[in-house]
């Protein structure tokens, strides 16, 4: 095995070797690549090592937009202020990755990319609405070419995504809405190093006086080919109280609107009982809770 | 073979290695410079055998590119104490007893500093946590997070 790797000193050093050289993957953190490498699930003749983009690890907070760059670790998205502050959900999912050398390693970007159907950043994004910024090599201006995608049409299937293979996720951004509140809620078989079973982040946005929910978010992973929203949920929330009978009837529709499979982790009535639970689990926290990142240990009970 | 050139700092002493471009720095430990207290158990992330701490972060060796490690600082488990004065979690390690065949050891160790480092004073949970990416398969962990709670302890 000959495989060259090359370490440009910008994205767009990088973006320009993977216009010209099809066989040549990115590699950030390492800990899909190089297990897909080892296992012989991929064949580069090259990797373009992306990780000495210091402008690609930030989280900054750009009027009211949440701007987290595709590099940024789990590990820091676990523990930065501005992510435990406005995206509550996508800090316990992060949280919930491999385990500590993993979560050091592993890129947010890595994570969407992938496109597992069980990742867990996936679900708390899509509960944010979050949209990827994607980058390609410059034309003939001299400028990065750059497109915008919804993170709602980038999952196309297990595996599959919207990125092309001569582009890059730059950043992954949020309009944030401080009276949004999410959660993230996994089961696994372990409590580290586990694929989720079922995973869900949830984003509400109550009424401060009637505690009616004005928007509702309900994304799920591991329960179809890619983690997705439940918008018949989503609407049956909308305008409803958030009282026992509504979270009950809310459980039921989710169950119309899966397609879980039976695999070697969880049977199908397993996966539909776990989101079931979850989805009431969720919305009782959420309404019991007066503030967004409280219950953040939560999972860890 | 593409090689390259990777210089990185290796327990306080500058190293500079010639290697091929898709290997580990797992492999530029054990192979090129002979540290062999690395160990590897599964190569893929699962195990924590091939534990190190990067620029002071716990990371699996086997999943970092050689050329990763360029100008980076590496810590292994033969950098952690010397034979005369023993890091505080090795000599919680022989004390508990937290040491069965000893291979998870090396990395258990590096993943107990990394914590300690960070959280002097960790709770039960903390320390399960922090430990959750290493693998033992004989001691049942119990005596490994009873060392971890006395290194705390005499580390204070």
């Amino acid at each position: 095995m000959s495989i060259r790797t090359l370490s440009p000193e910008t994205p767009a050093q990088a973006l320009e070797i993977l216009s010209l050289q099809e066989k040549y993957l990115p590699v950030a953190g390492g800990t899909n690549v190089l297990v897909d490498l080892r296992k012989g699930k991929i064949t580069p003749i090259g990797f373009v090592d992306l990780s000495r983009f210091e402008a690609w690890k930030t989280i900054q907070l750009k009027g009211q937009v949440l701007e987290i760059g595709s590099l940024v670790t789990h590990s820091q998205l676990e523990a930065h202020p501005l992510i435990k502050t406005y995206c509550p959900a996508l800090s316990m999912g992060a949280s919930a990755v491999g385990s500590p050398q993993i979560r050091n390693r592993g890129t947010l970007g890595g994570n969407l990319q992938s496109a597992s159907p069980a990742a867990d950043c996936a679900p708390p994004l899509l509960a944010h609405d979050a949209f990827l910024t994607l980058l390609s090599a410059a034309d003939s201006s001299g400028t990065l070419k750059e497109r915008q995608v919804d993170l709602t049409d980038f999952f196309l299937g297990v595996g599959k995504t919207d990125l092309r293979p001569n582009e890059l996720i730059q950043k992954v951004s949020i309009n944030i809405n401080p009276k949004r509140k999410s959660i993230f809620l996994k089961s696994g078989l372990r409590k580290a190093l586990a694929i989720s079973l079922v995973n869900l982040a949830v984003s509400i946005e109550l009424d401060e006086n009637t505690a009616e929910c004005l928007k509702a978010r309900v994304a799920f992973g591991s329960i179809a080919p890619t983690p997705v929203r439940i918008r018949k949920v989503e609407e049956f929330l909308e305008g409803r109280m958030l009282d026992e009978r509504v979270i009950e009837e809310a459980s039921n529709i989710v169950q119309n609107e899966i397609a879980p499979i039976s695999d070697l982790r969880a049977s199908e009535e397993y996966r539909r009982y776990l989101a079931q639970v979850l989805l009431q689990e969720a919305l009782r926290t959420i309404k019991s809770s007066k503030e967004a990142g409280k219950w953040l240990r939560k999972q860890f009970d | 073979m593409a090689t390259k050139t990777v210089r990185l700092t290796v327990n306080g002493s500058p190293a500079v290695v010639q290697i091929e471009e898709h290997q580990t720095l797992l492999y530029l430990l054990r192979e090129v410079l002979g540290l062999i207290g690395t160990k590897e158990g599964c190569g893929e992330g699962d195990c924590g055998a091939c534990s190190v701490l990067l620029d002071g972060e716990l990371v699996n060796s086997c999943l970092v590119l050689a050329l990763q490690a360029d100008g980076k600082e590496i810590l292994t488990i033969e950098g952690v104490g010397t034979e005369d004065h023993l890091h505080p979690v090795q000599q919680a390690f022989i004390e508990v007893g937290a040491i069965q065949c000893g291979y998870c050891t090396p990395g258990m160790v590096l993943a107990a500093k990394a914590l300690l480092d960070k959280i002097p004073d960790p709770c039960e949970e903390e320390i399960r946590r922090g430990l959750s990416g290493n693998l033992c398969r004989c001691t049942g962990y119990q005596k490994i997070v009873d060392a971890v709670k006395m290194a705390a302890q005499t580390s204070k």
